[in-house]
């Protein structure tokens, strides 16, 4: 073999770190579009503050061939026990159907469920007491656990309580919601009824992505310059419109270092890639020597090296995935990492592994062949003088010489 | 060596630029929660409200505008059936809560909106001037419903009664309260309570459950950022070493001339370490450039964001200080390797 088997330490290291990272990263920047989405769900927001949404329309969407499930929402950001918890005012049968969610105790009207995840991690019990506060206007109260629920969504990290309850944690108008989740047939068919009734929503799907119907976005924008340059002066946090900006403006803050975090990572592994395999074929210029004074060509020499690259980065990139995978489940089992109040369930995809795997060899082999030719530019007996080789070498020599000898 | 040194700058960027966006999400998410209100801070011992005892002797050394609160788990009686509830007294010398007569004499009990509902579902009509039992454990109280409060401080279930009656319920609170509601201005008797070890709670929690939440996305990013130090060391390590092997002939020829295992090996440190502080430099002015430049492109990918990364203490010092270590090992081992190459037995 041309090239030394423990450069395989360093490639395993830099892919390592890549894999077990990014999608560590990318569920972080996944959260908020899971916690207010949801697979296969749309959802319905208001357009602007003057045009809440009410519980007529939730009526209304029932009465639709095409609407499977209709879940009216309030959010309510909070504190317990100087965590953030995201406390959701909810119906509770059609938000646990289309969170495809379990409770075994009886819900009542004054309930107060929380996610088996929450329960956990603050180990509250049926009947155990906490203390709640208010999302946008102030207010003080406490509550009382009435059941826990277990979902493989976001959700398994909340707290449920009433509509009516949630209303009073932002001052909600009474019928009014903040939002409405549909599990629907048909999302075309849902869009003609909401454009038909000239309902000024935003309707939201799974991947993020928002129409706007019968709105001109305006107040969204004036809002936007108005957090922007405010800051001489306390905002009145009863302000839902800015609150609402705020919010999608910590998390668009999110998404940017989330996204600057995977391209210096990405630029990371591949300099590191590159400088290990670029030590890895300097240390091998006087063997490269060698072979040219003795006849081989640059054909030869690229072979040899190619094949060896090949080994390499097929060998690290699989254990540098294992190993990341490893990582990654071993965060995902201990719950290691909680964003928001929510705790990360990252997932390594086949089409990730495979992605990597694509990358690292075509680098590996891109980065090798470089350096090899920009070393056989020079002359095999400048190559042979300039770098000492060892004992281990000189075997390492022998071996090699058979092995071209032998192609 | 210029090679050697913008491939450790390169590195080191790495670090900067993360650290510096990591930073800038901190300053900007700060910005937002400062430009916000806070409202009243709530002041309780322990995790739960019902069960916390503040004593009256701790009101009295507040140099500040309170009001406090004493509130008590109890029961409606209804005959056969019973409504859990809160009973809550409110002492407001200062008129922070701007109660409007919530403050009650003897006898008196106002009653939430959503409890009398609750109590109409039962087919209870609620009136003024009815009676109320109320019970804990072996004692009872009976009162009369004087109307219905309209304050949205408080749970619309619970129950408004004097400390009279609070303390007939529960006789621990006869010289204590459960909480106290003081203004968000008073940071500095916040900060002494919280030392006392009293749990204080902002009444509006969104900026603060911003704040937080943003805060453990940084500390899961700081993670990364420092695991991807110890790839750094390691590839700064391996430049380096490519830098001092390259110079292999130099070090036999300081040799030959009699220069001392010592002297060859301070010259190579002293190389090592000037070429890592040259790209630690170098590194935190790319990374700085990298990391504005990519907020600055984000747009274009329909990214919007407010971050600017900010330049601190530890985004400048730390990769600077990660070069300059991973240069010494990464110098000092092939460095002494060379060093102790014995020229004249490789001249015979």
């Amino acid at each position: 073999m041309l090239l030394r088997r423990k450069i395989m330490i360093g490639l395993i290291l830099c892919i390592f770190m890549f894999s077990s990272s990014v999608p560590i990263l990318l569920k972080i920047g996944l959260i908020p579009q899971q916690t207010f989405g949801g697979e296969g769900i749309s959802v319905l927001t208001q357009a602007d503050a003057d045009t809440p949404l009410d519980l007529m329309l939730v009526s209304e969407l029932r009465k639709q061939d095409f609407v499977e499930v209709v879940s009216p929402e309030i959010y309510a950001f909070s504190v317990i026990n100087n965590e953030p918890v995201m406390v959701r005012g909810v119906e509770s049968k059609p938000f646990l159907k289309i969170e495809d969610a379990e409770c075994k105790e009886e819900i009542n009207d004054k309930f107060a469920l929380i996610g088996e995840g929450l329960a956990k991690r603050f180990n509250l019990g049926i009947n155990d007491t906490f203390v709640l506060t208010g999302s946008i206007t102030p207010v003080i109260m406490e509550l009382a656990v009435t059941g826990i629920y277990s979902t493989t969504t976001p959700s398994n990290d909340e707290l449920l309580i009433p509509l009516q309850t949630a209303r009073k944690l932002i001052s909600l108008g009474d019928n009014n919601v903040l939002a409405i989740r549909i599990e629907t047939s048909d999302r075309n068919e849902l869009i003609d009824f909401l454009e038909s009734g000239e309902y000024k929503i935003v309707v939201g799907d799974a991947a993020g992505n928002s129409i706007s119907l019968n709105d001109n976005g305006f107040e969204e924008a004036v809002s936007s310059l108005g957090i922007r340059y405010t800051v001489f002066g306390k905002v009145e946090v009863a302000n839902g419109s800015y609150t609402s900006v705020i919010v999608q403006k910590s998390a668009a803050n999110v998404r940017v270092v989330i996204f600057g975090f995977i391209l210096l990572e990405g630029a990371l592994m591949f300099i590191g890639i590159a400088a290990i395999l670029n030590r890895a074929v300097i240390e091998k210029k006087r063997d490269i020597g060698v072979l040219t004074a003795i006849g081989a060509n640059k054909a030869n020499i690229h072979f040899l090296l190619l094949k060896d690259l090949l080994k390499i980065s097929i060998v690290s990139s699989i254990i540098g995935v294992i190993f990341g995978y490893i990582g990654v489940e071993i965060v995902k089992h201990l719950n290691l990492i909680v964003i928001l109040g929510h705790s990360i369930q990252p997932v390594i995809s086949p089409i990730f592994i495979l992605e990597i795997l694509v990358v690292t060899i075509l680098l590996s082999c891109l980065c090798g062949l470089i350096v090899n030719e920009s070393v056989l530019g020079s002359e095999p007996h400048q190559l042979m003088q300039e770098i000492d080789s060892s004992a281990e070498n000189e075997i390492s020599l022998e071996k090699m010489l058979e092995g071209f000898y032998e192609n | 060596m210029f090679m050697t040194t913008m491939g450790i700058a390169v590195c080191i960027s790495f670090l900067t630029g993360t650290i510096s966006l990591v930073e800038g999400l901190h300053a900007s998410t700060s910005q937002f929660s400062n430009a916000f209100e806070h409202g009243l801070i709530a002041v309780y011992d322990g995790n739960v409200l019902s069960q916390s005892i503040i004593e009256s002797s701790t009101v009295d050394y507040i140099n500040c505008e309170y009001a406090a609160c004493t509130v008590v788990k109890t029961k409606i009686e209804l005959g056969n059936e019973s409504i859990e509830t809160y009973a809550i007294s409110i002492y407001d010398p200062f008129n922070l809560l701007d109660l409007n007569g919530a403050e009650l004499t003897m006898n008196d009990i106002l009653i939430g909106k959503q409890l009398k509902a609750e109590m109409e579902n039962k087919n209870i009509t609620v009136s003024d001037g009815m009676n109320i039992t109320l019970a804990k454990d072996d004692k009872e109280v009976i009162l009369q419903v004087r109307g219905i409060h309209q304050n949205t401080l408080f749970s619309d279930d619970w129950i408004f009664v004097s400390k009279n009656v609070v303390t007939q319920l529960n006789p621990q609170m006869q010289s204590a309260y459960s909480f106290l509601l003081l203004s968000e201005n008073n940071i500095d008797i916040i900060h002494q309570l919280e030392e006392e070890g009293y749990t204080t709670q902002s009444l509006v929690s969104i900026t603060k459950f911003l704040e937080l939440g943003i805060y453990q996305i940084e500390n899961q990013l700081y993670f990364v950022v420092l695991t991807s130090a110890i790839i750094i060391i390691l590839l700064v390590y391996s430049i380096l070493n490519i830098e001092i092997e390259c110079s292999i002939a130099d070090i036999k020829i300081l040799k030959y001339m009699g220069a001392s295992q010592k002297l060859v090996l301070s010259i190579f440190l002293l190389q090592t370490v000037f070429i890592s502080l040259l790209g630690g430099v170098i590194g935190v002015a790319i990374g700085f450039i990298a990391a504005n430049a990519l907020v600055s492109f984000t747009p274009l990918i329909g990214f919007h964001s407010m971050i600017l990364p900010q330049a601190s203490i530890s985004s400048i010092s730390l990769p600077i200080f990660v070069g300059i270590i991973s240069g010494i090992i990464g110098g000092f081992i092939p460095a002494y390797k060379a060093s102790t190459i014995d020229v004249k037995a490789e001249g015979r």
